[in-house]
């Protein structure tokens, strides 16, 4: 609050003696329809906050289409200031040092206050450097979590209430649904790379990649083909083949949520942020909320995070600099960030937004929009859970879809998947690792 | 007369004048510049350049993906332009002997083309969708189980039928321009011969729809292996395990959410390489039938 | 052909007539009704426009129709006057190069659509036109498209037509307009109606080149709806569709009569 308080005074300071010029910062982002909104508010509320710098927001299509943008953008010394970049973007980013101005850095040169330490550490985490430098600004973060049928659960002779929380359970209850009759399937899923591979390796404590899953370094190597990433495959292809599962396609998998909203399925697993999106499309059901199911015999370690960053781009006039680390400043304080993760789903980045929220009595009146900070925050992260970086890893996303899609089309087992899977990714990586040595 | 003929040697160049300036900037340079890129390996924001020589090439042809991919081009592609081609032609000759329901039918078939490549692949996903579209429930009727996330050949069927779709509209309005440009003259002279509908499609519509049809030849194959990837990309994204990754898509992939730029670059220059010896093939023993 | 054989032959055209309408159907139902029945076909269900309202909101639509229109009028005129001499050169004109000239404009539709964003942004960008209405439209300015075909077109105009105009002392232009171009409607109606829909429907070039409202095509106003990390909205995608093309549509409409006219003339003379 002093803080706020002593930024507003240097603000009306500096107004007053400063020329009436103000300072305008492009910032590039891919936040469509009612998210897209909302950003634009919080830099609408920046705007009037103060009169030295302007923020003007630009849609820039897909999280892949505004990383092009920005990148053709750059190419022709035309780049914003601020560009939002998504998770697996990352490695990309952080490859390309003279492109990009590290935010501990960029706060550090204007001055700003700036404490990395009240951000949530599995938030910052995936976005900071081996030395615990935070690269760029965390904007939109989500993890998976489980969502059920409360309906088709009482309907089947299950407790509404109790989710399951191990997969011999899901397996359970799925049967037990079927078998009467409440739901033609047990659950489905959106993102079998991201919920189904990486988070399931993360929440087992299960490495992804060597060299601490890439943050060592450029010469890392996938090796999520343990047998804990086996067995769950293997599982998998087994669900699907006896309806216990059902496939939502790749990427995102569109295909899941129909599913889910037609009662199809009566468990769907996908992104936190999703959640406005499934209780505006439950009418006629109950929608329950869960962590993520873990195989009995390990126990749950922490989620990891998606969604994207905001990264400041060099070769901008220094006056911008200013613009952006005060921005920024403003950007992560507890009442602009509490209301961000309350209107849109997102998780909170710093410990005080989440206190905030919680005072505020967020998470009585909406029940289950916690379950994906407790399960994110559950453990501390380890060198398996702190996040990902690799190179070239929208296409090895990909490569993940096309050999899950061969393991469940039958021509693979689960291990031959997993294998190939790590072969072909690693071919990227490396030509990603000549490509910016 | 001296100066007529001056001025008949510069005319042309000054009717093309703007088109060439226009087309070397946007189009030659660029492509100029993917093909240097090929051989060059580079980080996405161009910091650091190395020169590869052929390796990007090299590496596409021992990748058993793009080889495969290639194949799946070709089965796409010859679909689509045949498909388009053919039943467009149809339903140009159907329209063109209706005299009342004409203007009804053009309406109804050239409506898909105002819709934006992206959305027809939506709608084409939306009607194939396993849990919720109309589709697979008509086709659970007569016994088959679709699913082409999973099945290679459905969802080869579903991008072909979208694509298919969305370019019939479009050779439909030009085979209509065609057949209106055919004198009534000569269709009555023939009428008279006493030529069935069938000979008179083959002796007297086929020849001067001709240079109609060539030039839809050759369109339709630029559009099959260029500018389908909307339609891919809203439906299968490529899958199931590449049965539908075509060649333009996997440039888009590698080149676009990739940023791998070298190997996209050979992806491109390989692609313009291959349509450009097709069209050249179509204008050496094709045009030569067609009667201007 | 027997009674049931036409009756057969009519149910089979109905049917692939409704195959192809189905995803307008499908587009016209989710628009109009409440997002919950887009997967439920449901007759009775209510229907409402609160989509549309939505999605109106939600942008500034009325700003995008008209950047889209002045777009797409700026293109297809300098594309119509540009092609239309191009096209005449290479149809009726003898002259060294020819050839060559002609094969350089056709490589232009043989062009990987990817490889012309990061080289044509530089270019924009040392013209000064970064996010400007021009910009989006410039590279499109020639069309080796609209030249082939109108190339196409021309060579099957009698020459002795050619020659007489010329007798009667017509310069080039008044040749070009009085005999070319009206000889030549049909292919341009259709030309233009591709042309049309085409920027109208373009959307990776606009969006990459422009950053701002007052220069941004629909397309880009739409794409504001796509996927997102909190689900798909059909509902407000289709409202949001059929919004962004229904001008288009309409325009085919008026088309359609102009073209068919034309064509019904042509099959009365």
């Amino acid at each position: 609050m002093i803080r706020t308080l002593s930024l507003s005074v240097l603000a009306l300071s500096t107004s007053m003696t400063a020329a009436v010029a103000q300072t305008e910062i492009q910032w590039w982002h891919a936040m469509g329809g009612e998210l897209g909104q909302k950003l634009e508010a919080v830099a609408a509320a920046y705007n009037a906050s103060q009169t030295e710098y302007k923020v003007t927001p630009s849609f820039k299509g897909t999280y892949a289409e505004t990383m092009t943008a920005a990148i053709a953008a750059f190419r022709a010394k035309e780049q914003p200031a601020i560009v939002q970049v998504f998770e697996v973007g990352t490695g990309t980013m952080m490859a390309a040092k003279g492109a990009i101005y590290p935010v501990h850095q960029l706060m550090k040169d204007a001055g700003e206050p700036f404490d990395p330490k009240g951000f949530l550490p599995a938030v910052v985490g995936y976005y900071t450097d081996p030395e615990g430098n935070m690269l760029s600004m965390p904007f939109n973060s989500s993890t998976p979590i489980m969502y059920y049928n409360k309906n088709v659960f009482e309907k089947a002779g299950l407790d509404r209430n109790t989710p399951p929380k191990t997969w011999e359970e899901v397996e359970a209850f799925s049967k037990k649904i079927m078998e009467s009759g409440a739901a033609k399937c047990g659950f489905t899923t959106g993102w079998i790379s991201w919920a189904q591979l990486e988070n399931f390796s993360a929440w087992h404590n299960q490495p992804i990649g060597t060299l601490e899953n890439g943050f060592g370094g450029l010469a890392t190597e996938l090796n999520v083909n343990g047998p804990v990433q086996a067995r769950h495959w293997e599982n998998l292809a087994r669900w699907q083949k006896e309806g216990i599962f059902q496939y939502g396609g790749p990427g995102g998998g569109s295909d899941a949520p129909p599913k889910f909203y037609t009662q199809e399925c009566a468990i769907y697993m996908n992104s936190s942020a999703s959640r406005a999106g499934v209780v505006a499309n439950a009418k006629e059901f109950e929608v329950g909320y869960g962590m993520l199911p873990h195989y009995a015999d390990i126990a749950p370690q922490n989620s990891i995070i998606g969604g994207a960053t905001l990264w400041v781009m060099t070769g901008r006039p220094e006056a911008e600099y200013k613009a952006a680390a005060n921005f920024f400043t403003f950007l992560s304080s507890p009442e602009v960030q509490a209301k961000w993760h309350q209107d849109t789903g997102y998780l909170p980045i710093t410990q005080a937004a989440w206190d905030l929220s919680k005072s505020q009595g967020y998470y009585e009146k909406n029940p289950g929009a916690d379950v994906s900070i407790k399960q994110m925050t559950l453990n501390a992260p380890t060198e398996n859970s702190k996040g990902l970086r690799f190179g070239s890893y929208v296409q090895i996303r990909g490569i993940i879809d096309e050999e899950f899609q061969a393991l469940l089309a039958g021509t693979k087992t689960a291990q031959v998947a997993l294998d190939d899977l790590v072969k072909r990714g690693n071919v990227l990586i490396r030509e990603f690792e000549t490509a910016n040595k | 007369m001296k100066r007529a003929i001056f001025r008949n040697q510069l005319l042309p160049w000054l009717l093309l004048a703007p088109q060439l300036v226009v087309t070397f900037i946007f189009f030659l340079w660029p492509a100029a510049q993917a093909g240097w890129q090929s051989f060059l390996r580079e980080d996405a924001f161009g910091l650091k350049t190395t020169f590869v020589g052929f390796q990007n090439y090299t590496a596409l042809l021992d990748d058993s993906q793009y080889v495969d991919s290639i194949g799946v081009t070709l089965v796409f592609s010859i679909s689509v332009a045949v498909l388009a081609l053919s039943i467009s032609l149809l339903l140009a000759l159907a329209v063109d002997r209706m005299l009342t329901s004409a203007r009804t039918y053009t309406t109804l078939l050239v409506w898909p083309y105002a819709v934006a490549p992206a959305i027809a692949g939506l709608l084409w996903w939306f009607i194939f969708n396993p849990t919720i579209g109309l589709a697979p429930y008509a086709l659970e009727v007569l016994g088959i189980d679709w699913d082409h996330s999973l099945d290679g050949t459905q969802s080869m069927i579903l991008v072909i039928i979208a694509a298919t779709w969305k370019q019939i509209s479009y050779n439909f309005l030009f085979f209509v321009a065609g057949l209106q440009a055919i004198p009534a003259s000569l269709r009555e002279a023939a009428a008279i011969d006493g030529a069935g509908p069938v000979r008179r499609f083959w002796t007297l519509t086929l020849p001067l729809l001709a240079p109609t049809t060539f030039f839809l030849l050759v369109v339709n194959t630029v559009y099959a292996l260029f500018d389908t990837f909307p339609v891919i990309d809203a439906t299968t994204e490529g899958g199931p395990a590449q049965a539908t990754n075509i060649l333009v898509y996997k440039v888009y992939v590698d080149g676009f959410l990739g940023l791998n730029l070298g190997s996209s670059a050979a992806q491109s220059v390989i692609l313009m390489g291959v349509v450009i010896v097709l069209t050249v093939i179509q204008f050496r023993y094709i045009e030569r039938r067609v009667e201007y | 052909m027997t009674r049931t054989d036409t009756f057969l032959a009519r149910v089979a055209g109905w049917m692939l007539a409704l195959l192809w309408v189905l995803p307008l159907l499908y587009a016209i139902w989710a628009a109009f009704h409440a997002p919950e029945f887009e997967a439920k076909f449901d007759l009775t269900a209510p229907l409402t426009l609160h989509n549309f309202s939505r999605a109106w909101e939600q942008a500034p639509f009325a700003r995008y129709f008209l950047n889209t229109i002045l777009l797409v009028t700026m293109i297809l005129s300098v594309q119509l006057v540009l092609c239309t001499l191009a096209a005449f050169a290479f149809a009726r004109l003898e002259f060294p190069g020819k050839n060559a000239a002609f094969a350089l404009v056709l490589v232009q539709l043989m062009v990987t659509p990817d490889i012309l964003l990061v080289e044509n942004y530089k270019t924009i960008r040392a013209l000064g036109l970064v996010d400007t209405i021009v910009a989006i439209g410039l590279p499109y300015f020639a069309s080796g498209f609209a030249i082939f075909l109108l190339r196409q077109t021309f060579m099957t105009i009698p020459r002795e037509l050619d020659e007489a105009a010329r007798v009667e002392g017509c310069t080039l232009l008044g040749l070009l307009w009085r005999v070319y171009v009206p000889l030549g409607k049909p292919a341009m109606l259709a030309f233009g109606l591709v042309s049309v829909s085409h920027h109208w429907n373009n959307f990776l070039w606009p969006l990459i080149i422009t950053n701002s409202v007052e220069t941004r095509p629909l397309t880009v106003g739409l794409s504001l709806f796509s996927t997102t990390d909190s689900g798909t909205d059909w509902a407000l995608i289709m409202a949001a569709t059929l919004m962004t093309s229904a001008p288009l549509l309409l325009g085919f409409l008026l088309f359609q009569r102009q073209f068919v006219q034309s064509f019904m003339r042509a099959g009365i003379k």
